[in-house]
Formats: structure tokens, C-alpha cells, sequence
């Protein structure tokens, strides 16, 4: 079929009408740049409504390095676990700031300290994983199982390793996992995935790259 | 990949918008979830797919066909390959993806979506509009309201020159 000759502006066809608010998610979900996904923000209705749904993720991930930026963001009621810590603010700067560090230099895959239960300290270590460890493990396969698909080598998932999860409307979870190289046979590898469930239960792997 | 026991390729015929038949190898279609599971549970040998128009089905295929000769030593090549893949009219890119979506081909959708987002990053609000022929339907107020509030989103060179 060919594109019609002429386009004329009288009768605009919108591109995006045939494609379902999943798919639209989708393709928000890639653009993850904040500024790109505040332009769609204003564009039309439909966008405005489906940008907070994607763009949600893509601001809080680049909090960290925003507060990390401007100290005079930081707040008591954001950033204290309890306000009768006040006393103790210089000593949550310390910990804040090399939490967001670690947060920006691993992109949240390796955290070695946590505030504590705080607004502002939503990169959490999940230390007894073990809890969920079947639902952690059929998303890290799921990940795997896609990444071969366009990979040469073939991976297995053998053991999660560590895991920290986004604290947001839904949980995105940070795994470093082992995986076998089906394909050399060669020692365990470490993997790192980025990926959650979505609204219907639906895996969703937002990064899944072998850790250099 | 499924192996046929019988050494013989199993045959698929997948029915275009138009009517246009393809014949290929069943192993092929397997990178389609939505194949897949029509081809393992009800055993069928023909698969109409009104919805998807015969051009779009034709670079799907090639797709399908490139992905599964994918070897080590030809992995740059594969990569040319999809980058040239998505080099198309918007027009047609959206088919492409749309129709991936619907077939559940979940790499080549992860593809598609990047290439359409990257035909969205960097341009201003009316640039996005003008590309997708998106036609506003804020009120007045509103969309007078947004440019006060953002606007820097509506500055910037138009840059509508992606196809």
C-alpha cells in the first residue's frame, strides 16, 4: 500500500490512534529521558494521561543525582526516618550522600547503605529476598529466556545474588544474578536485570546486561 | 527450538490483510508468541491475519528469516540489518510495530519502540504533533496555560524532518 500522495492538513490522521495505550507505555517506557516525556506531557490528552504512568519511573530514577546536586533540596520530613532524628541531620547527610553516590555509580544495582524508612531513600536493599525468591527468579529467567533471543550465547539464571528494589506505585527490582553460559560452558557469569511486574501481572525487563 | 522428529520441516502458510499468502518453515514463526502457541495447541497449517497488511508481513518475515541465520561471525552484519529495518516511513514503522506487537515478537518489538521513541526525543511539542499529525485537543486556556508553565518545551527548532 502506498502512502498517500498527499497529506493534506485538513484532515490529520493521528499516527498514535491505532496503537493501544500498552504499546503507547511501551515506546514512553523507551524514550526515558525526563525532558522528551514532559514535551509528550502537552501534545494531547491522551499522551497526558499515559506520560505519569511511564514517566513516573524516569523522574524518580534521576532523583538521586538531583538531590545529590542541590543539598538545599534535602528536607526533615523527605529525608529523616523519624523527626525525632533532627538531632542527628549532619550524620543522615553523610549516609544520604553515599547512598545516592552508590545509587548513580551502580545505577542502583550495588547499595551498601540505607537511610532507613524515608521518603527520600526509595532505593531499597532487599536483604531477605528469600521471601519472594520464587517471583524474583521466574522474572530473572523471563529476562534471560528474552535476552537470548537476540544473544549468540545462551544463559541459564543459577542463583539471584543480591537484590534492591525501586520503592514507587510498584516495585522495580535491581537483581544481580549468576547464569550459566549454556552455550561455552564456561564459569558462572554475573548478569544484571532491571525489571518488574506490570499492572496485569506482566513481565516487564527494563535492562539485562551481562555486569562489566 | 522445537526439532521435528520426523527430519521433515513442518510447513506454515500465514494469510495477509489482502489475502496474499506466504509459505515458510514453521520454525521460523516460533520467534512469535502468539504463532507459537496457535501452531503447538490447535496444530493449525494456515493462519489468517486480516489485520496486518501484506507489506508489513513481508518485512516481518525478512526479519524472521535474518534473526534465524543470527551466528557469531555475523552479528554486525544482523545489527546493520535492523538498523536499516526500522529506516522507513513513520507510516510504515508504526504497522511494522503495531503488528509485531499483536504477533508477540518480543525483541524485534523492543526494537521498534526505541526507534519510534527516538523519532519523539529532541523535538519540540509542535514538531511531535506536526511528525504523528497529532492534532491538540487541550482548550485554549490549557494549552495557553502549558506554554507559561514549560516553555521550553515549545521552543527549540522544529525539527519535523524524520519521515
Amino acid at each position: 500500500m502506498l502512502p498517500k500522495p498527499n497529506l493534506s492538513m485538513s484532515s490529520p490522521i493521528d499516527c498514535f490512534e491505532r496503537l493501544p495505550d500498552s504499546l503507547v507505555l511501551r515506546i514512553f517506557d523507551t524514550i526515558g529521558d525526563a525532558k522528551a516525556l514532559g514535551i509528550c506531557c502537552v501534545v494531547c490528552t491522551r499522551f497526558r494521561s499515559l506520560v505519569p504512568e511511564a514517566g513516573f519511573f524516569v523522574w524518580q530514577r534521576e532523583l538521586p543525582r538531583k538531590y545529590l546536586d542541590h543539598e538545599d533540596l534535602w528536607n526533615d520530613d523527605d529525608f529523616l526516618p523519624d523527626p525525632f532524628f533532627k538531632e542527628y541531620r549532619d550524620e543522615f547527610r553523610k549516609i544520604y550522600s553515599r547512598y545516592f553516590r552508590q545509587i548513580i555509580q551502580s545505577h542502583g544495582f550495588d547499595i551498601d547503605v540505607y537511610p532507613g524508612n524515608a521518603k527520600a531513600a526509595f532505593y531499597v536493599p532487599y536483604l531477605d529476598f528469600e521471601r519472594e525468591v520464587d517471583m524474583l527468579m521466574e522474572l530473572a529467567t523471563y529476562a534471560i529466556e528474552e535476552f537470548n533471543k537476540t544473544s549468540v550465547y545462551k544463559y541459564k539464571v543459577i542463583k539471584i545474588e543480591t537484590v534492591n528494589f525501586m520503592l514507587s506505585r510498584y516495585r522495580e527490582f535491581f537483581m544481580t544474578v549468576k547464569v550459566e553460559n549454556l552455550t561455552l560452558r564456561t564459569p558462572w557469569a554475573t548478569f544484571r536485570i532491571r525489571a518488574r511486574k506490570g499492572f496485569h501481572g506482566e513481565k516487564i525487563v527494563s535492562f539485562c546486561r551481562p555486569k562489566v | 527450538m522445537a526439532s521435528s522428529t520426523t527430519g521433515e520441516k513442518k510447513i506454515l502458510t500465514l494469510k495477509g490483510g489482502d489475502n496474499e499468502e506466504f509459505i515458510l518453515e514453521e520454525s521460523l514463526v516460533l520467534q512469535s508468541e502468539l504463532l507459537k502457541n496457535m501452531v503447538k495447541e490447535e496444530r493449525v497449517s494456515s493462519i489468517p491475519l486480516p489485520s496486518i497488511k501484506s507489506k508489513t508481513l513481508v518485512k516481518i518475515i525478512e526479519y524472521l528469516k535474518k534473526h534465524a541465520e543470527l551466528t557469531p561471525s555475523n552479528k554486525e552484519e544482523f545489527k546493520n540489518f535492523e538498523k536499516e529495518f526500522v529506516n522507513v516511513v513513520l507510516e510504515e514503522l508504526l504497522d511494522i510495530t503495531v503488528a509485531v506487537n499483536y504477533l508477540k515478537i518480543n525483541g524485534l518489538l523492543e526494537f521498534c519502540c526505541q526507534a519510534v521513541a527516538d523519532r519523539i526525543k529532541d523535538k519540540s511539542v509542535e514538531a511531535v504533533r506536526k511528525i504523528f499529525r497529532i492534532e491538540s485537543d487541550f482548550t485554549p486556556e490549557e494549552e495557553s496555560e502549558f506554554r507559561k508553565e514549560t516553555p521550553e518545551a515549545f521552543e527549540g527548532d522544529l525539527d519535523d524532518t524524520t519521515n
